[in-house]
C-alpha cells in the first residue's frame, strides 16, 4: 500500500559531534521515503546510522541540511508537533518504560500534551488493542518480556496516530521468539494503519522483508535499494539464510540462478 | 537489604488495601498525632487496640510487623532509658548517685516505648497496603494545595514516581553485580572496616556507570514522547473517593474524639 | 573437570516474599570436557541451575560436584566455595556491566588477586588474557569505560578466563552485539573449549548456535531437566520440540520445509548451511 505521498524528505543532512573536529558523522545524506514504506538501515558500528534515527527525531540538530516530515520541516519550534507523526522505539526495553503499568506507559505521552482523562483512556485501550498488549494493561514491567515492553513503547507512539515509526535496533535485546512478535506487529500495524517503518537493524532476515534498504558507510549512504539490489551486489554484508544457502550452492558449482533468491524462490527452486 | 520491610508493598486484597491512599495517609497522620493526647493508661490502651484492629485489618501476619521494628530498636531502647533515667516524680525505686528510676520515669518509659512501636506500626500498615505508585498519588494530592505557592508539585511527583519506578531494576542490578564480583572471588561481610568499603568500590562504580547511562536514555525517551517540564500536564491515574474512604476518617475523628474525652475523666499521670 | 546435579532443589527469597522453588529435583552429570548448550524459556530456571554451579545460589535440597569439590545446602566452609569459584568461570549476561576498575588491566587482575595471586603473575596473565580474547595489548592500560560495547564484551570475558577455570558458564554471551560481533565471541569460546578442554556450559535461546557450537542439549522447563541429549539425536526430533515450543537451526527449518515440498528425504539430519549444502548436493536437488 504504499501511496505516492512523500512523508520524510531528507535533503543534504550533515552533522558532527563536536564541531571542533573535522570528523563527520553523517556527510550531506538525502533520501526520501514514501508514506507506508518499509526500509531498513543497515551499515556497521559507527557508521552513521543510530545518529541519522536521533536527527529525524531532533534529539539531535544537524550541521547542515533539512528535514521534512510530512511537509514540515524539522526545528526547534515544530519538533514538538513533528513528535506527534513520528515516533523512535529505543534499543533497551527496560530503559524506555517510563510509567508503573502498561497503561500508565502508554498514557505518558498523551499526559504531557495535556489530553483529557476520558480521551485518553479511550487512546490508551485502542492503542494495547494494536500491538495486542490489551490484556496486559495493568501488568508493571517487571512482570514483561523484552519484546512486550517494546508493543508497548510501541502503542505509545501508536496513541498519537503517527505517520512513521523510527525503531533504533529495537531488537537486538529480544530473544528470537519477541523478536518474531514485534515483527510480526510491525508488519500488521503497516496494514492496518499504512504506516511508515524505518528500522535501524543488524538481522539481515529483518532487513530482507524491507521494501528498501539503506545501506550506510562511513557517515554515506552507499546504497538505496531493494534487498534484491542490495544483497546481489554487495557481498560484504551478510545475506539472509536462503541467499547464503544460494551462494554456498553455487560454490559447490551447482547450476542455481545468479541472481538474490528468497526463501520461497530457492525452495520452489529446488522442488523444480 | 531484605530485612527492611518499612517501605515496602505487600500484595493483597483486605480492606486497607483498597482504601484510597490520601485517606490512608490522612488517617496516618492523624492517628501519629493523637498520639501524643493520650496521656494514660486508658487512652493507650484504647490506642493499642486500635493499633492491633487495623493490623489485624491489613491481613498481613504480626511477624512481618515485628520484623519491620526489630531494625529500629536500638534507636528505641535508647529513647527509652534516657526517659527512664531523666523524668523525676513519685516513688524512687533505684538511687545511684546520679542514676535515679523513679515511677514517672518508669511509667514515661513505657508510654514512649508503645509510642515509638506504634508509629512504626501505623507507617509500616500504610506501605504495606499502599502501591508504592498509589502513595505519590497521595502525596501529590496531598500537597497540591503548595502549588499556590509555586512549589513544582508535579514535577516532584513524576520524580517520585521514576524513582519508585526503577528501583526493583536498581536492586536487580545491585544483585547481579554483586554475583558476578562474588564469582571472581570477591567475599562480602569479612576483613576490617577499611578492607569493606574498599570491596565495595566494584559494585558501586558499576552501578553508578549504569545508572547514568539509564538516565541519559530515560531523558531521551521523555523528550521524545514530548515531556516539557514549564508544560502543563493531565493526569492518567484518578483517585476515587469511595464511601469507605469517608468511614475510615470519621473513625479517626472519633478515635480522636474518644481520647480527648479519656484525657479528661481518665487517670492521670504527670510526665 | 566434571559437573554433576544430584537432586538439587532451590529457591529464591527476595524480601519477605519466598518463592516457589526455581528448581525441581535437577539430576544431570556433564562429563569432562563437554560442550552443552542449556536452552528453554525466560524463567524456566536456567539461570538458576548456572548460579548453583558455584554456589552463588544454594540448593535447597541435593548437592552439586564440581570436580572433586561438593556443594550442599549446609555447606558453611568458605574453603570450598572459594576452590569451586575459583575453577567455574562464570559470564553473566551483559557482562560489560561488571567492569569497574580504572584500566582494563586493574579489572583484569581483580579475579586473580582475590584468589591470592600476586600482582606480577595476575599481570602476566591478563597480557594473556587480553590476546586470547583477541584484543591488542594496548587495550590494558585504557579505561574500560572508554572502549565499544564489542571491546568491554572481551574484556569481561578476559576477566574470567584469566583464573583459567576449568569449568566455563556462559549466560547468552552474544546477547546484543551484531550477528558478527556474536560469531566472533562464540567462535572464541568454542576454540578455548578444543584447545584447552575447558567444560563449557552455555545458555542461549539462538538454536543456530547450538546447531553450531554445542555437542549436548539439555532442555530446561520449570524448574526441571526435561531432556539431555547429543545434538543431532535432539534436532531429529521434531514433535517434541514443537511441544517445548522451541525453534530450529535455519537449515534444519529449511531442510523440513523442503522434505514436505519436494516430497523427498534428505539423508541426515542438517543443522548448519554446510551440511545442507552437502545433502542436497548428495540427493541431487541443487
Amino acid at each position: 500500500m504504499v501511496a505516492d505521498k512523500t512523508i520524510i524528505e531528507v535533503d543534504n543532512l550533515t552533522f558532527r559531534y563536536d564541531l571542533r573536529k573535522k570528523k563527520q558523522i553523517l556527510s550531506a545524506i538525502s533520501f526520501s521515503v514514501k508514506q507506508g514504506e518499509w526500509i531498513a538501515v543497515v551499515g556497521d558500528n559507527g557508521s552513521g546510522k543510530s545518529t541519522l534515527a536521533r536527527l529525524l527525531v531532533g534529539l539531535l540538530e544537524p550541521e547542515n541540511g533539512t528535514i521534512t516530515i510530512d511537509g514540515i520541516q524539522l526545528n526547534e519550534e515544530t519538533k514538538w508537533d513533528i513528535r506527534k507523526k513520528i515516533g523512535l522505539v529505543f534499543q533497551n526495553p527496560e530503559n524506555q518504560f517510563i510509567g508503573t503499568t502498561v497503561q500508565d506507559d502508554v498514557a505518558f505521552g498523551l499526559e504531557n500534551n495535556n489530553t483529557p482523562y476520558n480521551e485518553m483512556k479511550q487512546i490508551v485501550e485502542e492503542a494495547l488493542q494494536l500491538v495486542e498488549m490489551d490484556m496486559y494493561w495493568d501488568q508493571d514491567p517487571s512482570r514483561l518480556s523484552g519484546g512486550q515492553k517494546q508493543r508497548v513503547a510501541i502503542a505509545g507512539i501508536l496513541a498519537f496516530k503517527p505517520n512513521v515509526i523510527i525503531l533504533d535496533e529495537a531488537f537486538v535485546m529480544l530473544d528470537p521468539k519477541s523478536r518474531n512478535q514485534l515483527l510480526s506487529t510491525l508488519k500488521q500495524l503497516r496494514e492496518k494503519r499504512n504506516i511508515t517503518i524505518i528500522s535501524v537493524t543488524h538481522d539481515m532476515n529483518e532487513a530482507a522483508i524491507a521494501d528498501r534498504i539503506l545501506v550506510m558507510d562511513d557517515g554515506t549512504i552507499i546504497q538505496d535499494s531493494t534487498p534484491e539490489a542490495v544483497f546481489k551486489t554487495n557481498q560484504q554484508l551478510a545475506a539472509p539464510f536462503p541467499e547464503q544457502l544460494r551462494r554456498k550452492l553455487a560454490e559447490s558449482g551447482s547450476n542455481v540462478p545468479q541472481t538474490y533468491m528468497t526463501e520461497d524462490e530457492m525452495v520452489r527452486w529446488l522442488c523444480k | 537489604m531484605n530485612k527492611l520491610i518499612l517501605g515496602r508493598y505487600f500484595p493483597g486484597d483486605s480492606w486497607l488495601h483498597k482504601l484510597d491512599p490520601r485517606a490512608k495517609l490522612v488517617a496516618a497522620i492523624g492517628f501519629i498525632a493523637i498520639l501524643f493526647v493520650a496521656i494514660n493508661w486508658q487512652g493507650y490502651l484504647l490506642l493499642i487496640l486500635f493499633t492491633l484492629f487495623v493490623m489485624r485489618l491489613s491481613g498481613i501476619s504480626l511477624k512481618m510487623y515485628i520484623r519491620g521494628v526489630r531494625p529500629l530498636i536500638w534507636l528505641i531502647l535508647f529513647t527509652v532509658s534516657l526517659q527512664i533515667l531523666f523524668t523525676a516524680g513519685g516513688t524512687v525505686y533505684v538511687d545511684w548517685g546520679p542514676i535515679t528510676i523513679s515511677q514517672y520515669g518508669l511509667i514515661n518509659g513505657v508510654f514512649i516505648f508503645c509510642r515509638f512501636v506504634m508509629i512504626i506500626f501505623i507507617s509500616t500498615v500504610v506501605t504495606l497496603t499502599t502501591k508504592p505508585i498509589d502513595l505519590t498519588d497521595g502525596i501529590n494530592a496531598l500537597l497540591s494545595p503548595l502549588r499556590l505557592f509555586k512549589v513544582p508539585v508535579d514535577d516532584i511527583s513524576l520524580m517520585l514516581t521514576i524513582a519508585l519506578r526503577f528501583i526493583p531494576n536498581l536492586l536487580d542490578e545491585t544483585q547481579k553485580v554483586m554475583d558476578a564480583q562474588r564469582a571472581r572471588g570477591t567475599t562480602f561481610g569479612e576483613g576490617s572496616l577499611v578492607e569493606q568499603m574498599k570491596k565495595l568500590v566494584p559494585i558501586i562504580m558499576p552501578l553508578f556507570v549504569s545508572s547514568l547511562k539509564r538516565a541519559e536514555d530515560m531523558a531521551d525517551v521523555m523528550e521524545v514522547r514530548g515531556y516539557q517540564s514549564s508544560k502543563p500536564r493531565s493526569s492518567f491515574r484518578k483517585l476515587a473517593w469511595k464511601r469507605k474512604d469517608t468511614l475510615a476518617i470519621v473513625t479517626m475523628l472519633a478515635l480522636t474524639t474518644t481520647l480527648v474525652l479519656l484525657r479528661q475523666f481518665g487517670t492521670y499521670y504527670m510526665y | 573437570m566434571q559437573v554433576n546435579f544430584k537432586g538439587v532443589t532451590a529457591d529464591y527469597q527476595i524480601g519477605p516474599i519466598r518463592s516457589r522453588n526455581i528448581l525441581h529435583h535437577v539430576n544431570l552429570c556433564l562429563p569432562s570436557k563437554s560442550f552443552t548448550a542449556i536452552v528453554g524459556h525466560t524463567g524456566a530456571g536456567k539461570s538458576s541451575l548456572l548460579k548453583t554451579v558455584n554456589g552463588l545460589l544454594l540448593p535447597k535440597e541435593g548437592k552439586i560436584q564440581v570436580g572433586d569439590q561438593t556443594i550442599t545446602p549446609e555447606l558453611q566452609s568458605k574453603v570450598v566455595l572459594k576452590h569451586v569459584r575459583q575453577s567455574v568461570g562464570m559470564v553473566f549476561q551483559f557482562p560489560e556491566s561488571q567492569l569497574f576498575a580504572e584500566t582494563v588491566e586493574q579489572d583484569i587482575c581483580f579475579g586473580p588477586m582475590n584468589f591470592g595471586v600476586s600482582k606480577e603473575e595476575a599481570k602476566k596473565s591478563a597480557k594473556d588474557a587480553i590476546l586470547n580474547v583477541g584484543l591488542e595489548e594496548a587495550v590494558l592500560s585504557a579505561s574500560p569505560f572508554s572502549l565499544s560495547g564489542g571491546q568491554q564484551r572481551r574484556v569481561a570475558i578476559a576477566g574470567v578466563l584469566v583464573m583459567n577455570p576449568d569449568v566455563l558458564v556462559l549466560d547468552e554471551p552474544g546477547a546484543g552485539l551484531d550477528p558478527q560481533g556474536k560469531e566472533e565471541i562464540l567462535t572464541l569460546i568454542k576454540y578455548l573449549h578444543e584447545s584447552k578442554g575447558i567444560t563449557t556450559i552455555l545458555v542461549t535461546h539462538d538454536m543456530d548456535d547450538v546447531a553450531r557450537y554445542a555437542d549436548d542439549v539439555v532442555v530446561m522447563e520449570k524448574g526441571k531437566v526435561v531432556t539431555y541429549k547429543p545434538v543431532h539425536t535432539f534436532f531429529n526430533d521434531v514433535v517434541q520440540l514443537h511441544a517445548w515450543s522451541l525453534d530450529l537451526p535455519e537449515a534444519r527449518r529449511l531442510q523440513l520445509r523442503l522434505e514436505e515440498e519436494a516430497n523427498v528425504k534428505l539423508p541426515k539430519v542438517c543443522l548448519t548451511i554446510d551440511d545442507l549444502v552437502a545433502a542436497l548436493i548428495e540427493v541431487g536437488l541443487a
